[in-house]
């Protein structure tokens, strides 16, 4: 297969214009004859189904929440990014579009990049009518802050809800339509298969999850908007309920599974408490602006009072190792970072499982320099967080904190028209592969998500339907088509198996076990030896999943162990996959760090002669090899550079 | 959307801004028969409280007695069947209810609006039964069948002295202020926000002045039962 | 730590349920009211039993799906504070804990302490957006908006929809969650053309979903998580009276 980015050649600031023009559209009449199958409704998806209602087109969406105001997106705390240079200080678009490329360590394709940043502009246009309370400054106009270790004031936010506000204002969008009877929205919804007949995406399967009837839906293209699979690591910042089911039944389907091993962990979030930890919870990253990293010099000290440490036995490693950003370092320094010193045996915090994972975020100087006040203005809310999860005050005593899985830059591969490589399957947001290369900068998420569905979806799908909308109304695909027939006896012929393995194990217990091999052999740090070993572990595990599960109940009423079983059973195939990717890609890069492949200095050393490729892999049965694909990068406007941040 | 102001009092603010509306009427009216009932306490309490009377009853020939009554009326209806059909309401949108619930801010007071608004409509019967239409009042004092004061039915101060001679009639007015009062220290406060009267700055200062209203409503009122009961009233 | 549960369990809408009583033998004082139940929920999945079903999702109190009475307090007791977010030190060893699900004719039972929220979606649906297509938006700095009037709207609209304020409301009020969006886009430029009309379809939609009709005793706003102020109920009514007694259809100049 031969995989073709199909972005516009020419200049890059134009391409986007450009392709635009050429694209076809759909007249108004016509919208009317087509339906558009949208899976997921946080930012991506709830603002592609709002869209392309409000443009006329039939929608028909779904997510697995009580509500799409519930969707993961809501929990994004930072901001987003815009080149709107309102601050005039030296920002642009194409200083948006650099930041992006190099940030994502020169594994992301160029022009798909120059578009976001060009988009990112109208995002906060769009918001901002929407009534989303962006922070201001006293002069009425928005207010930015700097963010993630850009040099430019780009992030607009609101207070630390900046997911919130805007997924309000997407949601509320398409609560407008859904009253307007434009977009059908079926909430507590679970995609589980992807019908793909002659070739296209033309609909889905679902399980409603309260009733557990199994349903079919039918459309003229799917859009999979359906979030991240950063849960494969069991203990995440992501919500309870994201899961990678939908992508990875419609990669099962045909769809290339693109550099799954990118995943982004998070260095400021709050420390596993113990065996009943469910998930982790992110502690803002302007957190580093003003705190300073340490452990104590000596082992020995790791258990004492902190406040009794003297400066003198205290190692500020990153002020240390890193002089010229100190604790600002990109995200995937700061913690690999702290993962070295605790695997040194210099960790913090209560033991869990014999070992102190956690790193002190002290604030001392700053309340020194600044006095309390002014750092409760700043992080008040955030300490109050913290104190609420902890029990303990950081204004007294140094914050705990310790890296988390936390975004997924991996997803279906997709084009720059957003289409997978299933014709009509089109992918959005933190699902798709897309902008983000090797490593994601904060608070660019939020903008992907949007300028895909509210800005990018739009004219793509339009163009899709325009040329081969007529053939698609032709081929009449229902509950009789043999390929839907095939996929609803998929579905539940794997309800009744996982129902009836009657078993001794909860869904939870295998997910915490195969998020322990993938933390440790496919987490911050990679080798050889431990991908090979995790590609061993987890067949076994999900051997026994499959002979040891417990599912209580019936596959007929609102039965949330079921629900978890269908998740986990995914989980165990895509973790194989990511492990498999880690272990192909002997290099580093971003938030891929193989242990072989580091600089002297312990820093990450990417291979660009061999690697500057999207590595995309083609399903061929479970536990079965994949078939890898390679898009290869070119990188006309950014040079290649070593990052430093020396 | 000519017309849609009449569809008011079918919503859930609208029920509540004909009560709050109703009970500004009724505060009104509180307030100046608590005036006038003061009179009790003047130099010469039976001049005063009998002009005031004669006064009410002959303005302007007699006619806006009457139109005061009928806004009265007007507005006790109206609060009536505003609480009346906002609390079934109420009660239909929780079939089930707690096994354990916890109060956190509501009040003894707002939480009993509607007993309190019974024991005031009782005693709204009793009161007016009782010195208006002067009915037989079990074990209380009927002035219309006592030879001995044949122009009794306007000495209204007279009516009032006698009667609250007896300390069972006194225990029921002192008892009817109470609840009036527990009633007016939720509700003074609560008309205004119904209303959407309300601004950050005096938001404090409305539950404050709202409490004070209540008290000194329900403790005047007290006043003129007790005071006569205990020989304040010359 | 050791603790008795009492918990609801219903096994559908239609079924009566009742309060059924676990122990727990050693609870983590660091563990969240949810981590708790999950406890309980493997316990009872290992023995082959149901597990209780309760909704939650991003356990860091912003996405509004956990939501249970908890001894009484609409998310336990700790005041600004999510069910998925108190943790069992809030407790005491030996503690007995009620829970129970959102209770309210609008919030029908699903299952155990899980409710049907949808209501309060329709509210929104009814009117608690601005008319605004994609693409059609003006320069985002092109109408400036005091901050204090910025800060405002958002601290309304920061309500995680998680119906807290009706399962406290001794009437079962949406007054709260209703008022809430209704202030937050009713302070905004951008959102008084639609002011008016909005209030009266989202106050017409909160009606007719069933719920109660507010009387100000203030539960809502002391079991509210997100610290929503009785002040936005006052200014809803007060647009509410205007819409319907003046018939104002959109904003004057005023
Ligand atoms: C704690 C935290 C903080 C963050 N902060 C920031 C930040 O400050 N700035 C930033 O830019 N990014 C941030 N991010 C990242 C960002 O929030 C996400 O990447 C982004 O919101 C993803 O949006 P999405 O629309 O792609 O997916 P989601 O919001 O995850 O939505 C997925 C949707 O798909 C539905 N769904 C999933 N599976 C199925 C299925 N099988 N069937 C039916 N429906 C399904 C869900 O119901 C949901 O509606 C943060 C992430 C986290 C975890
Ligand atoms: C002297 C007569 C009365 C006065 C001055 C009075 C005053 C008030 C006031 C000011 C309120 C608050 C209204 C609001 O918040 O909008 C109120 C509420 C109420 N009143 Fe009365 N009231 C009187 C008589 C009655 C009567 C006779 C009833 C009969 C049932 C009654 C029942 C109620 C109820 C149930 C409420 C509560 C409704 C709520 O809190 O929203 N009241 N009253
Ligand atoms: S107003 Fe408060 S209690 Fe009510 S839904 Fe919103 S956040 Fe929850
Ligand atoms: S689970 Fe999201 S608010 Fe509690």
């Amino acid at each position: 297969m031969e995989l073709r980015s199909n972005a516009p050649e020419g200049p890059i600031e134009t391409a986007w214009e450009r392709h635009r023009f050429d694209m076809k559209l759909v007249n108004p009449a016509n919208k009317r004859k087509f339906t558009v199958l949208v899976v997921g409704t946080g930012l991506a998806g709830g603002s592609a189904a709002a869209t392309l209602a409000e443009l006329g087109y039939n929608v028909k969406a779904f997510c697995f929440q009580d509500s799409p105001r519930r969707a993961h997106s809501i929990a994004a705390q930072g901001g987003i990014n815009a080149a709107k240079n309102y601050q005039g200080d030296g920002d642009s678009i194409y200083r948006l579009f650099y930041d992006t490329v190099k940030g994502g360590d020169f594994r992301s394709r160029e022009r798909n990049v120059y578009r976001l940043a060009q988009l990112s502009v109208e995002i906060i246009d769009q918001a901002a009518a929407q009534g989303v309370p962006f922070a201001r400054e006293y002069g009425g106009l928005l207010a930015n802050r700097s963010f993630g270790g850009a040099q430019v004031s780009r992030t607009f936010y609101a207070r630390g809800q900046t997911g919130q506000q805007l997924l309000l204002g997407c949601y509320q969008a398409l609560s407008r339509q859904i009253d307007a009877g434009n977009v059908e929205m079926h909430a507590r919804t679970e995609m589980l298969e992807l019908i793909v007949d002659n070739g296209r995406a033309r609909g889905i399967v679902t399980r409603d999850l309260l009733t557990g009837k199994i349903d079919t839906h039918f459309g003229d293209a799917v859009i999979l908007a359906t979030g991240g699979y950063g849960n494969a690591y069991f203990l995440s910042t992501n919500a309870m309920g994201s899961n990678a089911t939908a992508a990875w039944r419609a990669h099962r389907k045909g769809a290339l599974f693109a550099n799954p091993c990118y995943t982004q962990i998070h260095p400021t979030c709050i420390p596993v408490h113990g065996t009943h930890q469910s998930k982790l919870t992110l502690m803002s990253e302007s957190l580093r602006n003003d705190g300073r990293v340490w452990v104590p010099k000596k082992k020995e000290d790791c258990g004492k009072d902190p406040r009794k440490i003297p400066e003198s036995d205290r190692d500020y490693y990153l002020e240390r190792k890193y002089p010229a950003f100190g604790n600002l370092v990109p995200r995937d320094i700061a913690s690999r970072s702290a993962k070295e010193v605790c695997d040194e045996g210099r960790g913090v915090g209560p033991e869990v499982d014999g070992r102190r994972l956690g790193v002190y975020l002290d604030f001392a100087d700053a309340i020194e320099r600044l006095g309390e006040d002014a750092v409760r203005d700043r992080y008040g809310n955030l300490f109050e967080m913290y104190e609420r999860i902890t029990d303990e005050n950081p204004y007294k005593t140094p914050m705990r904190i310790y890296p988390a899985v936390h975004y997924t830059m991996g997803g279906l591969w997709v084009d720059y028209n957003l289409q997978s490589t299933i014709p009509g399957l089109f992918v959005l947001g933190e699902a798709n592969f897309s902008d983000h290369g090797a490593n994601r900068l904060g608070a660019s998420a939020l903008m992907q998500g949007l300028a895909d569905g509210y800005f990018v979806i739009p004219y793509t799908l339009g163009n899709y339907l325009g040329h081969h909308g007529r053939e698609i109304l032709a081929n009449t695909v229902d509950a009789s088509s043999a390929s839907t027939k095939a996929a609803v006896g998929d579905v539940e012929a794997r309800i009744e198996k996982l129902l009836g393995i009657g078993g001794k194990k909860s869904p939870d217990h295998f997910h915490r076990r195969l998020g322990q091999i993938m933390w440790d052999k496919c987490g911050m740090a990679r080798n050889k030896a431990g991908l090979e070993e995790a590609l061993v572990e987890i067949p076994k595990l999900r051997e026994e999943f499959y002979s040891n599960l417990a599912v209580p109940g019936s596959g007929d009423d609102f039965n949330q162990t079921l629900v978890k079983a269908t998740r986990v059973a995914d989980f165990l195939e895509i973790g194989e996959l990511m492990v498999r990717d880690a272990l192909n890609r002997e290099e580093s890069a971003g938030g891929h760090f193989r242990e072989e492949h580091q600089t002297p200095e312990g820093e990450a050393r990417r291979d660009d002669e061999n690697f500057t490729y999207v590595a995309a892999w083609e399903f061929n049965g479970v536990g079965v090899e994949p078939t890898l694909h390679k898009e290869q990068l070119e990188f006309e406007y950014v040079k290649l550079t070593q990052r430093s941040y020396k | 959307m000519a017309g849609q102001a009449l569809s008011l009092p079918q919503t859930t603010i609208g029920k509540k801004a004909i009560m709050a509306a109703s009970s500004i009427i009724l505060m009104g009216f509180l307030v100046g028969h608590l005036g006038g009932n003061l009179l009790i306490f003047a130099d010469n309490p039976e001049q005063a409280v009998n002009a005031y009377s004669n006064w009410l009853r002959e303005f302007g020939h007699g006619s806006v007695i009457w139109i005061v009554r009928a806004v009265l009326i007007a507005a006790v209806l109206g609060h009536i069947w505003g609480a009346m059909t906002i609390t079934a309401r109420n009660k239909a949108a929780r079939p089930v209810g707690y096994r354990r619930k916890q109060s956190l801010r509501s009040t003894l007071a707002s939480r009993t609006m509607v007993y309190g608004g019974m024991a005031i409509t009782a005693y709204i019967i009793y009161h007016l039964a009782h010195l208006t239409f002067h009915a037989g009042i079990p074990g209380g004092f009927n002035p219309l069948d006592d030879p001995a004061y044949p122009h009794l039915t306007t000495n209204v101060y007279l009516n009032l002295v006698e009667s609250f001679q007896n300390p069972g009639i006194v225990g029921i007015y002192v008892l009817a202020q109470v609840f009036l009062g527990l009633h007016l220290y939720h509700g003074a406060w609560s008309f205004l926000q119904t209303l959407g009267a309300s601004h950050p700055r005096y938001n404090e200062t409305r539950k404050l002045a709202a409490a004070a209203f209540a008290g000194l409503i329900s403790v005047g009122f007290i006043l003129i039962p007790l005071g006569v009961q205990f020989g304040l009233v010359k | 730590m050791k603790i008795t549960l009492h918990v609801w369990r219903q096994k559908s809408a239609k079924d009566r349920g009742d309060f059924e009583t676990h122990r727990l033998d050693d609870v983590s004082a660091d563990s969240s009211f949810l981590e708790m139940l999950d406890q309980l929920n493997d316990g009872l999945v290992e023995q082959g039993r149901e597990p209780v079903a309760f909704d939650h999702d991003c356990r860091e109190g912003i996405c509004g799906a956990c939501g249970m009475v908890i001894n009484g307090y609409a998310h336990g007791p700790r005041a600004l504070t999510t069910a998925c977010q108190l943790h069992m030190r809030e407790f005491g060893d030996g503690d007995e804990i009620w829970i129970e699900p959102w209770r309210a004719k609008a919030f029908p039972v699903i299952k155990d302490l899980a409710v049907d929220r949808s209501a309060f979606d329709r509210i929104i649906g009814a009117g608690g957006y601005v008319s605004v297509n994609t693409g059609s938006a003006p320069d985002a700095n092109e109408i400036a908006i005091p901050k204090k009037i910025a800060d405002q709207a958002m601290d309304a609209a920061t309500c995680i929809g998680c119906g807290a304020c009706v399962a406290a409301c001794p009437n079962a009020s949406a007054m709260l969650f209703t008022s809430a969006k209704v202030s937050h886009l009713g302070m905004l430029p951008q959102g008084q053309v639609e002011r008016f009309d909005r209030v009266r379809n989202m106050v017409a939609q909160h009606d007719a979903e069933g719920f109660g009709g507010c009387t100000n005793h203030g539960e809502c706003e002391a079991a509210c998580p997100k610290g929503i102020s009785l002040e936005w109920i006052a200014r809803m009514n007060r647009d509410f009276l205007k819409a319907m007694v003046a018939e104002r259809d959109t904003v004057s100049a005023r």
